[in-house]
């Protein structure tokens, strides 16, 4: 642990008040005899006197009278409590706090004997709102573990999907799933000049995983070539624009128009509506052939405006299914999918890149020291190797590396040294050294726009991976800290320990 | 990968903040989650709620139902302090339903606003525009009272297509098709309906939409609701189907009334109507289940579209099971004679066995029936039949069939198509029977060509909706009907609006005989009492029409099947018979032909006894009349008694015609509780005035020098006709002075002599034609000084009330009931011998005494005139009304009407020259008789018991 005072005094009776400090929450108190508390109140949290500062440790007394010093801020002082008539003096205090890197000081509350029940309430309201702000950032996390349970079954459906494609022999990539084949007619509506401004609907007959490409009917195209397609494909049952076309009609030729999906669609299964709309073509509107008369209501081609049916008539349309994630080939004649609707949100996992690995330094090089360097960029390897004391850990810092929307710090730890004992790796993202040793000491969680992956064990031959989630996002760039310590504190020979494909999720 | 990791963030990552301000938070839609052992899944269907992108305000209630593990708690206490539209509540256990009521309630008591209620369980999930979109739908329109959805799993994938038109006739005997997680309207909630708490095994949610079904809420699927249900191995669904029989007991049992056949028989009508009637002069086209119901009309088009939509999406869109082809005027013609209803029963059933049936409609002014006509080249198909009608599954064969050759000969005598068809005869008038200028034939033939050249026909089957299809086929709505039911076909008469009490009355056949007309009668009486009276015939589909019945019968019903009238494969006290599991009992065809009744009043239907227990375990009463034992060749007492007692239990009351049968059925094991003496009355009505003026001219008329004496009934072995005929030949040896009248049909086969006609005629008797109106009765009584019954056995004969009404002297046997109608040389004569020869001599002196003492006519005429004098039916009956109105106290008024029996002026209606020429038999003859196993001679029938104890019990 990297308390000093601690390892001073680790035996006497003011190192282990002080401990007791950096354990549970305390109250502060200032011109105040311990004597003048309630009882009760003095029974359910400590109370410390706050003496001074001397020789940059806080001088603070417990209820008997003990004094002891202490270099760290207490891990969760309560409120200070100050005698009205000494008003001003709790500065010292506060400051002393600040430069310990507590950035929300405790609340000053002036203790009036006789209304000691409005002091307690204000301290309760204090603690209720401690409360609510942590439930907040579980509520967070939770959420993450939530999208993250979710992305895992739909990672299982894709996987086992691709493995029931991949078991297809002889088979093609992409099927033809449904097909409704045009239907000539001498009076055949055009469709997309009967409809408003906002284009035509079509709801698709097949279900939405796997779908990779919609084709569409031409019978006769418009002249001009300015117009310009709009084609949507929208999921029913949340309403989700899962792909956009924007296509000059000029690129669009008689007879079947295939557009290519970015990648076939998978998760759960939705219905599919296409919107179709053109621009600049008002007074010649191409012609969309249909398919024959179809006699469910929900399948006619309807104005997307009014959502009434405008033929009694489906679209002549193909839709293809494929392998999750697999693009059309590129001899295919189709159109690409142009643009994602911006600002629908989502995750993107980024790694970091090798440049910015190559600015990894020792952050604690005042606690240990090698004769080589304890840290070194591993660029080519997209690593940074991190050798552990045999006391004590390394601390490494990439400065500003974790951008204010990151949502998780990941990387793998192996050790790359068949001789080298177990050794135990962690990740951490902080403001400050001293938040990011907090961190790895374990002596407090992670606060608004910090993580931590607590310490991963890992034997020569593992490769296990560190996690560390942010639950509230602090809107700033902050260090990146990894550390190593050996798991069993003694020889950290050949501990060739390496954070590898470090990578962030980041929320888009 | 990206879209979806995209995708989940926008789900998961934008919950509405609730932001402290002026703008008062206030849901219009709160979702309820009951918790219990689902800790970390929770946190899934919390956040689906935070993240509902709606323009009002949306709560989520947590409501912990005491689940053992902390996470629980942690997790719902951390979502309520980190968000103000979370709400943690906690519970003791109480099971889903009742930690779904507590969120009820916390929601109606806090939301002022609240609009509805979606129930989210704790594993499952809902899209982000599900509660704005569904919300939206909801309000949409005002007979939506719940929205439910199509199901889509996860875990184990899966997503079933429940986007058909709610239907509560699948709701219920399919399957709960509505899913909990529903969007429930806030009117539902404040009209009290909550989830059973007592149902802890599962299915609470299926028993919650009942009540809403009882209290006359009705849902509405919504195919894009965006519901995720977690489907995993194993779940508290599964275990429900685990013990499914056992909850469905329960719901059936909670829910009596819905799963009456009455209630799915109505919900068909309104939902899935079982037949459409397509007239293709107007282009109307009828969809019902009841065409005498109000019930939905569409064009031609329409209906055109909707076959192709059905063939294309069975289990959404649907089209009725049973086509049919007849005109507007003739539906109406049937309807009016009470036929329609059984027409279409009948052609339903003839349709599983033959491609089509023809429908002609004949007119008769003396009958009802129903002919089968098999149609083959030794049976051709007559021209132009008035109707057709159809299976769907036929009919769209032939509209996808490449050719129509086939099912256009339909227009030749002898089509390729097996065809049968239905004669309808009765009383039409000309106006009814005149056939249309369009023929129905070439109606059928339009409809498909309608079909055919549709350019939907066009359309490759492939089906359209992604979903699996899980719902069963709706043209196929009427087989879970049947099911449910335990009926096939299931008798499309729905209940009236008014819901009088609906009685049927079985009987054999429908001829002349006493046990016809005492259920004629008994019907009258209780029509005039407020009931409505159906006639269910089970043997010769033919109902000898009388006059004074007409519109009685709310309808009249023939079987029209091989149905044997007598035996079965089991024996009870020497007499064959046939139990509920007999294919012969044909039980799900009587069950069907029989449904929509409340009360049944078997008048000797011998088989039907094998399904009677069915019914009255479906709430029918049941109801037994006895009137007579009769004797085998070899003089054994048997007969309907018997069986009586063979299915006692079964019956609610068995109603005798006499002391004397009630004393044998309680002798015999039947409680007196049970029984029920149905004192007989003159089978017609005749007014005081019309009364007092035939027994004046009677009293006025001059003396005459010989005795007028008269016999009505069959020439038959049980009315004595040996006895009557060598009775008759001694006295005109002897010179006696008398006149005789001998009114009757001849049972040919029964008569082993010969010709009884003939015979009378060798001794100078003429035998006459039976006459059956009321008025030729009256007018054989008035002229007859005496009649004359040398019965071997009877029950209560109504003749002898008939002729005593008039001041006939009745002369008669003492057999059966006898003593109880006649006071010897009181109101008229009893002979007390059994022996023939004794009876023929007994009965010769008697005759011979009374031609000679014209005096003595004169007291026995006025004392019989009197002793029947306030003898009406509808007093008689006044027990039996009593009776069903404390079976039925809110359907049937406790008070019946004074005078029931209609008093109708009869008609002058000739004899019916078929059933006088043809030998058909009139009253009492039944297959027993057919089969020939009838004494000639058999002694006279004695009780099996006479106690006066019994009967003082009894009266009190």
């Amino acid at each position: 642990m990297t308390v000093q005072i601690s390892y001073q005094s680790l035996t006497s009776p003011a190192s282990q008040l002080a401990l007791d400090v950096l354990r549970e929450p305390v109250l502060l108190r200032m011109g105040i005899e311990h004597d003048e508390f309630p009882r009760g109140l003095s029974n359910a949290v400590t109370i410390l006197g706050f003496e001074g500062v001397k020789d940059d440790s806080a001088i603070l007394c417990n209820a008997f009278g003990d004094k002891f010093e202490l270099r760290e801020a207490p891990l969760c002082p309560l409120a200070i409590l100050i005698n009205p008539l000494h008003r001003g003096r709790e500065k010292r205090l506060l400051d002393w706090l600040r430069d310990r890197g507590v950035p929300v000081p405790p609340p000053v509350v002036e203790w009036h004997s006789g209304r000691e029940v409005d002091t307690v309430a204000l301290i309760v309201q204090k603690l209720a709102g401690l409360l609510v702000s942590d439930a907040k950032r579980i509520a967070s996390s939770t959420r993450e573990l939530s999208a993250l349970r979710i992305l895992n079954d739909n990672l299982q459906n894709r996987f086992a999907t691709i493995e029931s494609f991949l078991d297809r022999q002889g088979l093609q990539p992409f099927d033809l799933a449904f097909s409704n084949e045009p239907v000539s007619s001498s009076s055949r509506s055009n469709v997309l000049a009967d409809a408003s401004q906002d284009g035509i609907s079509q709801i698709l007959p097949v279900a939405s995983a796997g779908v990779s490409a919609v084709a569409i009917h031409f019978e006769r195209l418009g002249k001009r070539d300015e117009s310009v397609l709009h084609a949507e494909l929208v999921t029913m049952e949340d309403g989700r624009v899962v792909e956009t076309w924007v296509v000059a009609l000029s690129k669009c030729t008689a007879g079947w128009n295939h557009f290519g999906l970015s990648k076939s669609l998978a998760g759960l299964r939705r219905t599919l509506k296409l919107r179709l709309r053109v621009e600049g073509a008002d007074d010649e509107m191409p012609l969309l052939s249909l398919g024959g008369l179809q006699p469910l209501d929900m399948f006619h081609v309807r104005d997307t405006a009014h959502n009434a049916s405008l033929v009694k008539n489906s679209l002549a349309l193909q839709v293809w299914c494929g392998m999750p994630g697999v693009v059309l080939p590129a001899w295919a004649n189709y159109m690409p999918a142009q643009s994602r609707r911006t600002g629908e949100g989502g995750f993107a996992a980024v790694p970091v890149a090798p440049s910015i690995l190559e600015l990894a330094t020792l952050a604690n090089s005042d606690e240990i020291s090698f004769e080589f360097p304890a840290i070194l960029p591993l660029p080519q390897e997209r690593a940074i190797a991190c050798h552990p004391p045999s006391v004590g850990m390394t601390i490494g810092r990439l400065p500003a590396a974790c951008p204010p929307q990151t949502l998780r710090i990941s990387a793998n730890a192996i050790i790359n040294n068949e001789k080298s004992q177990d050794v135990e790796f962690a990740l951490a993202v902080a403001g400050t050294l001293e938040g990011a040793r907090q961190l790895l000491e374990e002596k407090r969680g992670p606060e608004c726009g910090e993580a931590f992956s607590g310490w991963v064990r890992a034997a020569v031959g593992d490769e296990p991976r560190l996690n560390g989630f942010i639950g509230e996002q602090a809107g700033v760039w902050q260090n990146v800290y990894f550390a190593t310590r050996m798991a069993d504190p003694g020889d950290s020979s050949f501990a060739w320990a390496k954070f590898r494909d470090i990578s962030l999720l980041l929320k888009e | 990968m990206l879209d979806l990791v995209k995708h989940h963030l926008t789900a998961i990552a934008a919950p509405p903040e609730i932001e402290p301000g002026p703008a008062r938070f206030s849901p219009r839609v709160a979702i309820l989650i009951p918790a219990y052992k689902h800790s970390v899944l929770l946190s899934e269907a919390i956040e689906s709620a935070l993240a509902q992108d709606a323009p009002f305000d949306v709560a989520a209630v947590i409501v912990d139902d005491g689940c053992p593990y902390p996470e629980t708690a942690e997790t719902g206490r951390t979502y309520a302090l980190a968000h103000e539209n979370v709400f943690y509540l906690r519970k003791a256990n109480g099971g889903l339903s009742s930690a779904r009521n507590y969120g009820i309630e916390f929601a109606l008591r806090h939301f002022p606003d609240l609009e509805a209620v979606y129930f989210l369980d704790a594993d499952n999930r809902i899209t982000p525009t599900a509660m704005r979109d569904v919300l939206a739908f909801l309000k949409s329109d005002d007979t939506v009272d719940w929205v439910y959805p199509n199901i889509d799993k996860f875990g184990i994938e899966w997503s079933g297509n429940y986007a058909t038109q709610y239907s509560r006739l699948l709701h219920l005997t399919f399957d709960n098709i509505c899913e909990a997680g529903s969007l429930v309207s806030r009117r539902l909630l404040d009209a009290g309906i909550r989830f059973d708490e007592s149902m802890t095994s599962g299915f609470e949610d299926w028993d919650f939409w009942l009540q809403a079904i009882g209290r006359g809420f009705l849902g509405a699927n919504y195919p894009f609701f965006g519901f995720e249900y977690r489907q995993r191995a194993e779940s508290m669904l599964r275990d429900s189907n685990r013990t499914r029989e056992g909850i469905l007991t329960y719901l059936h049992q909670k829910h009596k009334k819905l799963f009456g056949a009455d209630t799915l028989l109505t919900w068909e009508h309104e939902e899935a109507p079982r037949y459409v009637a397509i007239g293709i002069g107007s282009y109307a086209v009828d969809l019902f289940t009841d065409p005498t119901a109000s019930h939905p009309k569409c064009s031609l088009e329409e209906f055109v579209t909707r076959f192709w939509a059905a063939k294309s999406e069975p289990e959404t869109f649907g089209i009725p099971p049973f086509l049919i082809w007849l005109t507007a005027a003739h539906r109406e013609a049937l309807t009016r004679l009470g036929l329609i209803h059984n027409l279409l029963w009948l052609g339903e059933r003839l349709c599983a066995k033959h491609h089509f049936v023809a429908i002609r409609l004949e007119s008769s002014t003396t009958k009802v029936g129903i002919d089968l006509r098999k149609i083959s080249e030794t049976q051709h198909l007559g021209d132009k039949p008035f109707g057709w009608m159809c299976s769907l599954d036929i009919f769209s064969t032939c509209a996808e069939d490449a050719s129509d050759d086939w099912i256009r000969s339909l227009k030749r005598a002898v089509p390729a198509p097996d065809v049968v068809e239905i004669v309808v005869t009765g009383p039409f008038t000309a106006r009814e029977i005149q056939s249309t200028a369009l023929s129905q034939t070439h109606a059928l033939l339009a409809t498909l060509g309608a079909l055919r050249d549709s350019g939907y026909r066009l359309q490759p089957r492939e089906r359209w909706l992604w979903r699996s299809a899980y719902l069963p086929n709706r043209n196929r709505y009427f087989e879970l009907l049947r099911k449910a039911v335990g009926a096939t076909p299931v008798m499309p008469r729905l209940p009236h609006r008014a819901n009088p009490l609906r009685v049927g009355f079985l009987l054999p056949i429908a001829s002349f005989g006493g046990v016809e007309k005492v259920a004629y009668a008994v019907a009258q009486a209780l029509k005039a009492a407020g009931c409505e009276v159906h006639l269910f015939l089970m043997g010769k589909p033919v109902y000898n029409r009388v006059p004074e019945n007409d519109g009685v019968f709310k309808s009249v019903n023939f079987l029209a099947d091989d149905y044997p009238l007598w035996g079965g494969p089991n024996q009870f006290a020497g007499h064959d018979l046939l139990m509920g599991h007999d294919a012969g009992a044909k039980a799900d065809h009587i069950l069907g032909f029989l449904s929509g009744l409340d009360v049944v009043i078997n008048n000797q239907v011998a088989p039907v006894n094998a399904v009677l227990g069915d019914l009255r375990r479906r709430g029918v009463k049941v109801l037994n009349y006895v009137h007579v034992l009769d004797k085998t060749r070899m003089g054994r007492d048997a007969g309907h008694p018997y069986l009586s007692l063979a299915f006692e239990h079964v019956y609610d009351k068995i109603l005798t015609c006499s002391h004397d049968m009630t004393e044998w059925l309680h002798a015999m094991g039947v409680p007196s509780a049970k029984l029920m003496h149905i004192r007989n009355a003159a089978s017609y009505a005749m007014s005081a005035k019309e009364r007092d003026t035939q027994l004046t001219a009677r009293r006025n008329r001059p003396q005459r020098e010989k005795l007028n004496l008269l016999f009505l009934g069959r020439l038959d072995a049980q009315k004595g006709i040996e006895r009557l005929f060598a009775t008759a030949r001694d006295l005109l040896a002897q010179g006696v002075p008398v006149n005789w009248r001998v009114i009757g049909s001849e049972v040919l086969d029964q008569a082993g002599g010969g010709s009884w006609k003939s015979r009378f005629n060798e001794i100078g008797l003429t035998v006459e034609s039976p006459v059956y109106s009321s008025r030729h009765l009256s007018r054989a009584f008035n002229w007859a000084d005496a009649i004359v019954l040398p019965s071997r056995w009877e029950g209560a004969p109504l003749t002898i009330l008939e002729a005593q009404r008039l001041g006939c002297v009745p002369i008669a046997t003492a057999v059966g009931a006898v003593e109880e109608l006649i006071a010897d040389d009181v109101d008229g004569v009893v002979i007390r011998s059994s022996d023939d020869g004794a009876v023929i001599r007994d009965l010769t002196a008697v005759i011979t005494a009374l031609a000679g003492d014209p005096a003595r006519v004169r007291r026995l005429s006025e004392t019989a005139a009197e002793r029947n004098a306030s003898l009406t039916w509808d007093r008689n009956v006044a027990p039996l009304v009593q009776q069903l109105s404390e079976w039925f106290p809110d359907r049937l008024a406790v008070s019946p009407p004074e005078s029931a029996l209609r008093l109708v002026e009869p008609p002058a209606v000739d004899p019916p020259a078929e059933a006088a020429s043809s030998g058909q038999r009139t009253p009492r003859e039944s297959k027993t008789r057919d089969r020939g196993d009838l004494p000639a001679h058999r002694p006279p029938q004695v009780a099996a018991a006479r106690s006066a104890n019994m009967f003082h019990l009894r009266v009190k």
